[in-house]
């Protein structure tokens, strides 16, 4: 009762915070039950019948699933290997521009490509990429190559996944790391300089290392999805001579569940990948705190 | 100075697709406003339907036309329905989400056999009476009498599920529209009618200069490789005879057209012409709109296009290339004629079905009330223009002044379809469930001339009208991804044509053999002749 009181208006911006997960996180979870009946409209979740692991099974001896895990997971990886690190090197770059118009006048242009949905993006990437009226056939033949049409082979669909993803979030994702490089205390830097350290060394001793813990958690979370690419950005790049390499679960399960009332079995591979997620996320979490000996991860 | 226009539009018109498909997502939004309405109605003596007491309005809660972006309530059509039927309406927006979460409105629409085989699978369908069906809507009755066959494929466990509609002149059937500016500059007279003439001119076009610039940036044609439901190329393949993911039927027995041996000749033919740079290497990408735009540009000569959008001179891709390149000139002919004859994707005579929630066998009064309605919407003048057209000097006109039949114009204000959206022109239209006579007194005749002349249905349709089978919904969708995979490397010459053999395999393999006895199983209980 008397933390209550003492706590008060602690407590009631965490209800906030509590009501909005318990309402759209916890409250939907009864719904994962579909993934183990037969679900039809007319008899509701509960009412549905019973059916086990029948869609798991399913799942798992379907031919497709692994070449889609396979890309799912292939994908995820160079994303996390190249666009992971991308905000933190433009933050750690930007922080450096001494000019502060130029630096502001960066970040914003960075952000804007953000706000654009995925269908225009897309549309734009396959114009630019055109072998007779893009932009970089166009640059490629100033150097005298030869027109390539980067959207009709396949070997070219994961990289040109990798760079638009890039292009359209880096600035966004620098943001949470550009407040971290303004947290650090200036007085470690003004000393560092007294001592003579240079700007490389500045970065890679007081600004990288301080910002490890944001770099950190940003790792473990964004494991949390790591089966679950970017279905917006890959449905709208999807064309019929990549699917060998693009098609991953997700633009499988709009394909074949949602589009057909499957509810059932798309609910079923979506507990699959939340239940990889949350292995990756507990294994990610160990080996950090292993690393840093227990100062970081997420708990 | 030409290039650099060129270009500079060819930017803008890449954004204009991109908001265009923007729009088009944007029209799955879904409103789902649940707000009762709270009708004006108590004046039911007004009602020509008007029973002896003035009853409680019926309240029904109808499901807008899926084509509609979203709900707009207490309209003026809305009322207009309200006072005449003495009902309430609550329009809703039907979507697979809206439905899964058991809200079904008590009437809406479905556009596929396929559709409504789902719905009814969830159970959130009323099964339909044929003989109530008779009984209550006569004049429907007696003109779907000659395309009874689709009632077939809405009957599931014996019973109707359904109300099919049909439509015989069809203005989105696909036929050919040319540059006639380039036939001439490369020395074409005769507008191609066979698949040799069609093969001659569009090598000529992408050989033989014909934009005059000495640069080679012209292409005879592109496709869709990116449709949801086939393969692009649809009049090429026609010319052989086939369509891709439709059902044929070859001496009684049902084929499927991916995995028929014409459909390799056809691919044959496609990938000597991507071979030899007459098709546009980005048919891969492009979809109908980008097509369209390409021919806008003067980068191809020939496009497949709806007749009502290609055939007459005020047809809308007519106009918009006259008002781009005034000097153009375009020619609508018919499809290539070539071993197998001439056809394109045809969506046969099946229009959209009318469908009823699972809550309305319970209300036998709310069905004679649903039934009164549609019948009015199927051959009741007023109803029918209220609802489709709206109200006469307001939204919409005949196209000759002072004329009492014939085609119709909206009048400014509401020549858009999201401005009459707003005034629920459209909401509550069954569309193709009007009569015949209706529909002869109100189209163009210069249309329904261009129609019969351009069009090659009913050539290539799809055997069982295009009915949804058992096990579609398991293997269909990654079938006609497979396809599309395979046709567009074979076209690109990623992949040898004999891996067109391969290609039946596995489409065999993974369900296509199911579904083919399934089709054949359904052929001969429902359609055979």
């Amino acid at each position: 009762m008397r933390t209550i009181r003492k706590h008060g208006e602690l407590l009631a911006l965490f209800l906030f915070a509590f009501a909005f997960f318990f309402v759209f996180k916890y409250g939907p979870l009864y719904g994962v039950l579909i993934a183990f009946k037969d679900f039809r409209v007319v008899d509701g979740i509960w009412g549905s019948p019973w059916v086990g692991f029948q869609h798991f099974d399913e799942l798992f001896q379907n031919s497709d699933f692994y070449r889609l895990l396979k890309n799912t997971l292939l994908l995820n990886l160079y994303l996390l290997l190249f666009a992971f690190p991308a905000p933190i090197v433009l933050a750690l770059m930007l922080n450096e521009v001494r000019s502060r118009y130029f630096q502001r006048f960066i970040q914003t242009t960075m952000y804007l490509p953000h706000f654009v949905s995925w269908v225009i993006m897309s549309g734009l990437v396959i114009y630019f990429l055109s072998p007779t009226s893009g932009v970089v056939a166009e640059i490629a033949s100033w150097f005298g190559q030869e027109p390539v049409f980067y959207m009709g082979k396949k070997e070219y669909f994961r990289p040109i996944v990798v760079v638009s993803a890039i292009l359209k979030d880096l600035g966004w994702g620098s943001i949470i790391y550009f407040a971290a490089l303004a947290g650090i205390n200036p007085e470690l830097q003004e000393s560092a300089v007294i001592d003579g350290a240079n700007r490389w060394q500045r970065i890679w001793k007081i600004n990288i290392p301080s910002i490890m813990p944001t770099i950190a958690i940003m790792f473990i979370l964004s494991l949390g999805g790591f089966l679950s690419a970017n279905f917006e950005q890959i449905i709208n790049l999807l064309n019929p001579v990549v699917v060998d390499t693009g098609d991953v679960i997700d633009t499988y399960v709009y394909r074949v569940g949602l589009q057909q009332f499957q509810y059932s079995y798309t609910a079923a591979i979506g507990l699959f990948k939340s239940l990889v997620g949350l292995l990756l996320i507990l294994g990610a979490n160990l080996t950090i705190r292993k690393l840093s000996k227990g100062e970081n991860g997420l708990w | 100075m030409l290039m650099k226009q060129k270009k500079a539009t060819a930017a803008i018109l890449a954004a204009t697709v991109a908001a265009g498909l923007l729009a088009g997502c944007s029209a799955n939004s879904n409103h789902n406003n649940t707000k009762a309405t709270s009708s004006p109605n108590t004046n039911a003596s007004a009602s020509p339907s008007a029973t002896e007491k003035p009853a409680e309005p019926i309240e029904i809660t109808w499901g807008i036309h899926f084509q509609a972006a979203g709900v707009v309530e207490n309209t003026k059509v809305e009322k207009w329905l309200e006072e005449k039927y003495n009902v309430k309406i609550k329009p809703v927006k039907v979507t697979d989400a809206s439905i899964a979460s058991g809200e079904v409105p008590d009437i809406f629409m479905l556009g596929d056999p396929a559709n409504v085989s789902a719905y009814q699978n969830q159970g959130v369908l009323s099964s339909i009476d044929p003989s109530m069906l008779k009984e209550k809507m006569p004049e429907y009755s007696a003109d779907i009498e000659k395309n009874a066959k689709l009632f077939q494929t809405v009957t599931f466990d014996e019973k109707l599920w359904a109300i099919p509609m049909f439509i015989d002149l069809k203005p989105y059937d696909l036929a050919m529209l040319w540059r006639k500016d380039w036939l001439d500059k490369v020395g074409i007279t005769k507008t191609p009618e066979t698949l040799e003439e069609f093969e001659k001119a569009v090598y000529a076009f992408a050989k033989d200069d014909p934009d005059g610039n000495n640069k080679k940036d012209t292409y005879g044609l592109t496709g869709t490789a990116t449709s949801t439901w086939s393969s692009g190329f649809y009049s090429l393949f026609g010319a052989f005879g086939v369509e891709p993911t439709m059902w044929h039927e070859k001496n009684g027995e049902i084929i499927n057209g991916s995995v028929a041996p014409e459909t390799k000749e056809a691919l044959a033919k496609l990938r000597q012409w991507f071979a030899d740079g007459v098709i546009d290497p980005e048919f891969i990408t492009d979809t109908q709109d980008s097509y369209r735009k390409k021919l806008y540009n003067g980068r191809i000569g020939v496009i497949e296009e709806q007749i009502a959008k290609g055939a007459l001179p005020e047809s809308a891709t007519v106009t918009e290339m006259k008002s781009l390149n005034p000097e153009s000139e375009l020619v609508f002919a018919k499809n290539p004629v070539g071993p197998g004859g001439h056809g394109s994707w045809d969506w046969g005579v099946k229009s959209n079905f009318v469908v009823f929630g699972n809550k309305v066998q319970e209300q036998p009064e709310k069905l004679e009330k649903l039934f009164e309605i549609l019948r009015a919407q199927s051959s009741d003048e007023e109803t029918i223009n209220m609802t489709t057209l709206g109200e006469k000097g307001v939204h919409w006109d005949f196209a000759t002044a002072g004329a009492t039949s014939g085609a119709t114009k909206f009048l400014p204000g509401f020549e858009k379809q999201e401005e009459r959206d707003q005034d629920g022109v459209r909401l509550f239209s069954m569309g193709n469930i009007t009569t015949q006579a209706y529909r002869e007194k109100y189209s163009n005749p210069a249309l329904n001339e261009a129609i019969k002349t351009y069009s090659s249905a009913p050539n290539l349709t799809d055997a069982l009208l295009f009915s949804a089978l058992p096990s579609d919904g398991k293997y269909k969708a990654d079938l006609t991804s497979l396809m599309q995979k395979y046709f567009a490397q074979i076209i690109s010459g990623e992949i040898p044509l004999e891996d067109f053999d391969k290609f039946v395999a596995e489409w065999k393999a993974r369900g296509g053999d199911e579904l083919t006895k399934e089709a054949n199983e359904m052929y001969k209980a429902q359609f055979q002749k």
